[in-house]
């Protein structure tokens, strides 16, 4: 009996590791191997070990939101821009810990939504359109619309949950804008953070 | 330790021992540590970050997994009393995985709630989650609470209990306790594994990069403000060129020659400590502890029976609580598997018995609870081993002719 189990445990241990090799390698790839291999791996041993790689990443992003209320005489007003999230501070130690998770949620719902605007961009051959737009193309991959709008309705919640409780009408929309700060590179290393460049989202109705 | 040349002692090597028990035992604290830490710290956004109304809906997070055939335990009811039901027991749950209570059920618990929390708001997780989720699941597999912890504690008193109840103790079959040996020992390669693939595929990632292609990576990694709780630590390290190149090619080294290092103890140690010391840096100048914590604490199992025992006698006499009773309490529990009707110990070990403890019958009616004081695998005679003056030890040495 034992020498069986020791001999299913050999087997399972060199066939799981293989297909783990085999899962991490073949990212990129597609096919029948690879939809057997997700069938496997993502349930539960789903693993990226991108960890600072290829290269860390060379931007800080800040994420505004402002929003849209229409008063009861039906005239519209805009606030001002009111951070969300994480805002870098070098008053306390503990300030800029990730050891609370709520502020992650911010950062990687506005992540997500560059990438898919990228990965719509590629697909459509079209950098010069905002995601809101490519995201309305015809011809747009399903995936990556419905990740638009899973995105945009993630982010559309956090700006409300900042925003709202300073208003007493509800908010009909809002508007969120990146400040995407770009660390000066390895030479130029003494220079301060600098803001490179500022991007603006399409206005979002609250539904 | 064993030979190509003896199978015998390759099969003993399997399932006659296991191994790793102390290291596995810091992986279940540690892991039941963190778990517990991510809930209690994260306490007041509970509701925003796994609840029913968070702003990553039970909807979207169920609309983005279930393309890829991910599910998570979280999702199976919207209902606000079933998530906050979840994360109640899974606070309970990793206590009692610190504590070591039934462990065969703690740590699956803790598994598949762990794994549910993962993947009900994979926005808000890091690498060190991901690794924890895994090697959690090898977990379920290994006997994590066979040393300090209340279940070793409860099976030390056994014996004596089912003398007061007038019940001899049970005895697990022969071979249900090697079939669970080899399960152990299989499961203890497969956390080794998935350390090592960590750390291949992560060089293998960073090598493609021109940064650390070019020794300029730890800059960009520790100087950005949002993530760094000491910027002027950071500052003294990256505003230097020759610690910035040296530190980013340490990290290659580390990562890339980490599985090959770990076939001598020559190389072993020194790779523990410098892939520690990595994580302790990354833990400090980028504000990451939970992160770094799950990558030390999973190396834990890489550190040898042995030599966990070494330091906890370091510690214990530093800290000048040594007396020959807490020796007999605390450092001498005994390996799980050298028990009187269990297998017998492979050639070259010799075994120290405290000299209270009479050796384990063979007659496979023993007092399991006063076994061996510890287990020191040496090659040799006695003379080898380390025998602390004030123990009168009785020791056996069992030859291969002896078997």
């Amino acid at each position: 009996m034992p020498p069986a189990v020791a001999l299913v445990c050999a087997l399972a241990l060199v066939g799981h590791f293989a297909l783990t090799g085999l899962f991490i390698t073949g990212a990129r790839t597609t096919g029948p191997v690879r939809s057997a291999l997700d069938e496997y791996f993502r349930p539960v041993f789903s693993q990226n070990w991108m960890l600072f790689a290829p290269d860390p990443r060379t931007t800080v992003v800040a994420v505004r939101a402002r929003a849209r209320v229409t008063a009861e005489d039906g005239s519209v007003t805009t606030t001002g821009w009111v951070d969300l999230g994480h805002v870098p501070d070098t008053s306390s130690p503990w300030s800029n810990v990730e050891y609370t998770r709520a502020p992650l949620l911010v950062e990687s719902g506005v992540r997500q939504l560059d990438d898919t605007g990228w990965s719509l961009a590629r697909a459509l051959d079209d950098d010069q359109s905002d995601v809101a737009t490519l995201a309305l193309d015809p011809a747009a991959p399903v995936g990556l619309v419905e990740d638009y709008h899973l995105y945009a309705d993630l982010l559309t919640r956090l700006a409300l949950e900042t925003l709202q409780p300073a208003q007493t009408r509800p908010v009909a929309a809002v508007q969120l804008q990146e400040l995407v700060m770009e660390l000066p590179s390895f030479d130029r290393r003494r220079a301060p953070d600098q803001v490179t460049y500022l991007r603006e989202l399409p206005w979002w109705e609250t539904r | 330790m064993t030979t190509l040349a003896a199978p015998g002692a390759v099969w003993e090597a399997v399932s006659a021992r296991r191994h790793a028990l102390r290291g596995l035992a810091v992986l279940r604290m540690g892991y039941g540590a963190m778990v517990f830490l991510v809930l209690v710290v994260n306490l007041g956004d509970w509701e925003r970050l796994w609840g029913a109304t968070s702003p990553w809906r039970p909807a979207a997070a169920r609309a983005w997994l279930e393309p890829s055939g991910q599910w998570s335990v979280f999702l199976l009811s919207d209902a606000p009393w079933w998530s906050s039901g979840l994360l109640v027991c899974l606070v309970v749950a990793s206590v009692l995985m610190v504590v070591g209570w039934r462990g065969r059920v703690t740590v699956p618990a803790v598994t598949l709630l762990f794994h549910g929390l993962y993947e009900r708001n994979d926005h808000i997780v890091n690498g060190g989650d991901n690794l924890a989720v895994i090697v959690l699941v090898y977990l379920c597999f290994a006997d994590t609470t066979a040393v300090w912890s209340l279940d070793a504690e409860r099976r030390r008193a056994a014996p004596a209990r089912a003398r007061r109840g007038g019940r001899r103790a049970q005895e697990a079959p022969e071979w249900w306790t090697r079939s669970v040996t080899v399960v152990h020992n299989a499961a203890v390669v497969a956390v080794v594994l998935q350390v090592c693939v960590v750390y291949v595929a992560s060089v293998v990632y960073k090598l493609q990069g021109a940064t650390w292609r070019d020794g300029t990576a730890v800059y960009y990694a520790v100087r950005p403000l949002s993530l760094n709780p000491y910027p002027w630590l950071s500052r003294l390290l990256w505003s230097s060129g020759a610690l910035v190149a040296g530190a980013t090619y340490a990290t290659l080294a580390v990562q890339l020659l980490f599985p090959l290092a770990l076939l001598h103890r020559w190389t072993r140690r020194p790779v523990l400590v410098a892939s520690t010391g990595m994580h302790v840096s990354i833990g400090l100048l980028m504000g990451l502890p939970a992160f770094s914590f799950i990558m030390i604490v999973t190396e834990a199992v890489l550190v040898s029976d042995e030599e966990w025992l070494s330091m906890s006698r370091w510690v214990a006499r530093a800290a000048g609580r040594w007396s020959s009773q807490e020796r007999g309490a605390r450092g001498g529990v005994p390996e799980a598997t050298v028990g009187p009707s269990g297998p017998r110990l492979v050639a070259d070990e010799v075994v120290l018995f405290s000299g209270e403890n009479t050796p384990p019958r063979r007659d496979g009616r023993g007092d399991h609870g006063a076994g061996p004081l510890r287990l020191l695998r040496r090659r040799g005679d006695v003379g080898a081993a380390v025998v602390e003056p004030d123990v009168r030890a009785v020791v056996e040495r069992r030859s291969r002719a002896d078997r």
